[in-house]
């Protein structure tokens, strides 16, 4: 087999490489050398060696789980590794880094290396200036203004017209930059990159990609990780494949193609996948929900009509700001507020949406919100309009006789696009899988801890969720397994419309496959699903139709299944956007 | 809960699982560990005087009046909330049965059915500035109890009442001292009986039922339960509820045992109740929390508190050893949890 003698080259070529820590780390290379980290029983990085070197970018690809986050984390001396060096120029940061001398020389590193994470950890309630300024006030008396330099890495950033917005207020992306500049105010010269645009929108991404290449061509470490490996294969110079906490292969040159890591990445899952068959369904004619001059309270978007047709993968699409979050967001129940996510219903000045229009269900007419806000003395709009779609869901239920209805299910699971408002940080892996069962499994009011455990086990293995056991602590799983007990958790209810934004952020190639598949087998008895995605591999791999919202209007429909490859979709998409 | 709060209880929690829930063994073995040594420490202090049963006696019954109003509590700060105005309800609720049952002639049962009533209203009270009006616990609860300190001087017209020195009902007196006196075996009080009934009840429910898992769940992440559609507002309104009447039953059952009611004693149990909750591991950022932990952190800090006032040490020392205590028990506790890292 010719593409086993290649791995082994490339293992080979990684082992060289190691040798070589010494010399390259004179260079001012950033070098691991048989770097181990256990959690408990769980081995997060298995001895690891890879080098970095000035002036590339350095992709590291890996399944879920892979420990690349964990590599990141002791690169910059958030955590700290049982054992191994790791080296960066001339200096060494970490020895067996138990001893006193460990933690401080960690500290240093943290100041040298940055990570510019996917949530960025900053000061929110400070203006950009502020945070650039934090930690390096110069007097104690007076607030300074930034300096010279500072400013000039504000106009480089872009931000010199948000240096006096709250952090708060402005886009993720901007956030990122500005954490971008901090790091090269306090003069960093290791940048990683730890999934930072899945949150992103296209361009944001691409404009995040510039100012990568452009701290590479400046002589400093890049280091990007990302489970799209079409970004790796177009930005990265090479990419190092980790698997089971060791670096498995690097492909540089030729060998870097999305191919070649896409099959290094299932052999590696020990999951042999083919490509997905497509089973979309076809277009139905019965919509699980359907509205009707549907507005947002403020504006958002406005005389919105659309349906999401039973069996079918509905995805929503459109930039920040063009309304499409908040519609999926009111479609659920939910809206966005200040701060995150917040119920419609609860309570005086909600920021959220919903809106005035029509519901329908099964074809049927369920409620006129104007009629119903008439019917009870003129509630507010919105409320209304999220009952009617609550009403509508379970009335579809009831009418099927399911057992959902008689369980008392609203029918409407929602998954927002962020974690850390999904996952009950303080419950185990098990626990967040049925967070949502509770009504379920315990009718008579007890939790059999058996079934709980049980169903969790099946969901678990179901989604591939990589966890030591169903018992461990959420936060002791990666990210993208975290992800995957969020979906999970929501699937597991069996709604009649299951609502997901960004389903698959941060999961790696295989487990995605599995996910689109699940979601198939899912609408497949007659329910619906409605995707927010920004990704246009997410639309064209699992969305039978989507909706392209454009200033809080649908701007257009693409039926998926009449585009031939992803370009294609995503042109077409562009396209109906710019309109 | 607020950025900071989500990533100081990150940290904490990024932790095995398993580890942690054996450092929690870990921590209640201390716990149990603590109060033997505590006790054998008093015992020969005291020449075995501590362990005399008439003196166990006393002990108890301060862990059960202890012990009833931090099961309550602890349903409150698992939910993520806190109670600061129980202490002063479990006097406002004594002092009213006192003042409708020997003053206006009421029938004691109505008194009692009315007080406990106006209690459960009272936690809504609370409950509808938390979860309504979203104003943050400490400072809705804090309001409230000065309010409820207000109605219990009005309603007692600053004065002490006994039933006994009254011309109340000879059988409704019995029927109220019968709530909560000494006739069992062994001379042991009824309170000890109440309190081990509620444990049993508080534990199944908080440990295996959908009520406490719920109440864990959105005391993690109140913005994740209201997405998983956990009825996040009725349990809140519910844990505070549960608190009130906890601690009025708590109150209630001392009333009957010593047999008279005073103004203002309220607040000498809101700091040993808080105590007791936070030594038995409970979080005051919510999500965490146990049944016997809290009855162990009752039993620790009734073991002082005895242990103390038979040396006669004064009640300076017993304040400064309570104070100790616990802010050793939570500095134990971060320790525990940051080693498992
Ligand atoms: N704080 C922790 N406590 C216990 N186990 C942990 C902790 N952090 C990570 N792990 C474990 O270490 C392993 C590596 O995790 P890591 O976060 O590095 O993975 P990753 O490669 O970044 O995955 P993903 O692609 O999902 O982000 C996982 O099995 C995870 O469960
Ligand atoms: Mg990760």
């Amino acid at each position: 087999m010719t593409h086993a003698s290649a791995d082994s080259l490339q293992s080979a070529a990684a082992a060289a490489e190691a040798v070589n820590a010494d010399a390259a780390a004179a260079s001012g290379a950033v070098v691991l050398k048989n770097v181990c980290k256990r959690y408990g029983d769980t081995v997060a990085l298995d001895g690891l060696s890879l080098l970095a070197f000035p002036g590339e970018i350095l992709g590291i690809a890996g399944p879920n789980g892979s420990g690349k986050s964990t590599m990141a984390k002791i690169l910059a001396g958030e955590v700290v590794a049982d054992s191994g060096e790791v080296k960066f120029g001339a200096s060494e940061l970490a020895k067996n880094s138990e001893g006193a001398g460990g933690a401080e020389e960690a500290a240093d590193a943290a100041r040298r290396v940055a990570i510019v994470h996917q949530e960025p950890q900053l000061f929110p309630n400070m203006t950009v200036a502020e945070n650039l300024i934090v930690g390096r006030e110069r007097s104690l008396v007076m607030i300074r203004r930034i300096d010279e330099i500072e400013s000039d890495l504000l106009v480089e950033m872009g931000l010199e017209q948000s240096a006096n917005t709250t952090l708060s207020d402005l886009p993720l992306a901007a956030q990122q930059r500005t954490e971008i500049a901090r790091s090269l105010a306090q003069n960093a010269r290791v940048f990683l990159f730890d999934e930072p645009n899945s949150a992103l929108t296209d361009e944001e991404s691409e404009d995040l990609f510039r100012r990568m290449h452009s701290l590479a061509d400046a002589g400093r470490v890049v280091i990007l990780v990302s489970h799209r490996l079409h970004e790796l294969v177009e930005h990265a110079n090479r990419v190092a494949m980790l698997i089971d906490g060791r670096c498995k292969a690097i492909f540089s040159g030729e060998d870097l193609t999305e191919d070649r890591l896409a099959r290094e990445l299932v052999v590696g899952a020990a999951q042999s996948i083919g490509p997905g068959e497509d089973v979309r369904g076809e277009e139905s004619e019965r919509a699980v929900l359907e509205v009707d001059g549907w507005t947002h309270r403020e504006g958002r978007f406005s005389d919105v009509s659309m349906k999401i047709g039973e069996g079918e993968i509905l995805a929503l699409t459109g930039m920040e700001g063009s309304g499409a979050r908040e519609l999926a967001q009111s479609l659920a129940g939910y809206a966005a507020a200040e701060g995150g996510i917040e119920m419609l219903e609860s309570s005086g000045d909600t920021d959220g949406g919903g809106g005035a229009g029509v519901v329908r269900s099964a074809g049927e007419e369920v409620a006129d919100v104007e009629d119903m806000a008439e019917e009870e003395g003129r509630p507010p709009m919105w409320k209304v309009g999220l009952r009617a779609i609550r009403d509508a869901a379970a009335d579809a239920l009831a009418k099927r006789d399911d057992s959902r209805a008689r369980l008392g299910r609203e029918g409407v699971a929602f998954v927002g696009a962020d974690r850390a408002h999904n996952l009950f940080q303080n419950l185990s892996v098990g626990e967040n899988l049925v967070a949502r069962l509770t009504g379920e499994l315990g009718r008579s009011g007890i939790l059999p801890p058996k079934a709980m455990k049980e169903r969790a086990g099946q969901l678990a293995k179901d989604f591939m969720v990589k966890a030591g056991s169903v018992d461990d602590n959420i936060m002791a799983l990666s990210g993208g397994n975290q992800q995957k007990v969020v979906i999970a958790a929501a699937m597991a209810t069996r709604p009649r419309v299951l609502i997901l934004e960004e389903p698959t952020r941060g999961v790696d190639v295989p487990s995605k496959r599995e996910i689109y598949r699940l979601l198939r087998q899912f609408v497949s008895t007659g329910e619906g699903a409605l995707l927010y995605c920004t990704e246009d591999s997410e639309i064209f791999e699992v969305a039978d139709r989507t909706l392209v919202v454009a200033k809080g209007r649908i701007a257009g429909e693409l039926n998926i299944g009449d585009y031939e490859d992803i370009e294609a979709c995503a042109t077409a998409r562009a396209r109906l956007e710019a309109a | 809960m607020t950025a900071e709060d989500m990533t100081a209880e990150n940290t904490f929690t990024t932790t095995l699982g398993r580890v942690v829930r054996k450092l929690g063994l870990l921590r209640l073995g201390g716990l149990v560990g603590a109060i033997l040594i505590l006790g054998f420490i008093f015992a020969v202090w005291s020449d075995w005087l501590f362990l005399k049963g008439a003196n166990l006696l006393v002990l108890l019954r301060y862990m059960s009046t202890l012990g009833m109003a931090a099961l309550g509590l602890t349903v409150i700060l698992v939910v993520g909330e806190i109670d600061l105005s129980f202490a002063n309800l479990a006097t406002f609720t004594s002092m009213f049965t006192a003042v409708s049952w020997i003053i206006w002639g009421w029938p004691v049962w109505l008194s009692l059915i009315v007080s406990l009533a106006i209690s459960a209203g009272w936690g809504l009270f609370n409950a509808f500035f938390v979860a309504i009006v979203k104003v943050p616990s400490f400072i809705a609860t804090l309001g409230s109890s000065t309010l409820i300190l207000g109605f219990t001087l009005f309603v007692s017209n600053s004065k002490t009442y006994s039933p006994r020195e009254t011309n109340v009902d000879s059988g409704e007196l019995a029927f109220f001292r019968g709530l909560s006196n000494q006739d069992l075996p062994g001379a042991l009080e009824m309170q000890v009986i109440w309190l081990i009934g509620f444990s049993v009840i508080f534990g199944i429910f908080m440990s295996r039922g959908v009520f406490g898992f719920r109440l864990r769940a959105i005391g993690g992440n109140e913005q994740a339960a209201t997405l998983a559609k956990l009825p996040v507002r009725r349990y809140k309104a519910l844990a505070f509820v549960i608190g009130a009447l906890m601690a009025s039953v708590s109150g209630l059952l001392d009333f009957a045992f010593i047999g008279s009611v005073q103004p203002n004693p309220g607040q000498s149990l809101l700091f040993p109740v808080f105590a007791a909750v936070i030594i038995g591991g409970a979080s005051l950022t919510g999500g965490r929390g146990t049944v016997f932990g809290t009855l162990m952190g009752a039993l620790l800090l009734a073991v002082i508190s005895n242990g103390l006032a038979l040396m006669a040490t004064g009640p300076f020392v017993r304040q400064m050893f309570l104070g100790t205590v616990t802010i050793g028990a939570v500095v134990l506790d971060q320790l525990s949890r940051r080693r498992g890292r």
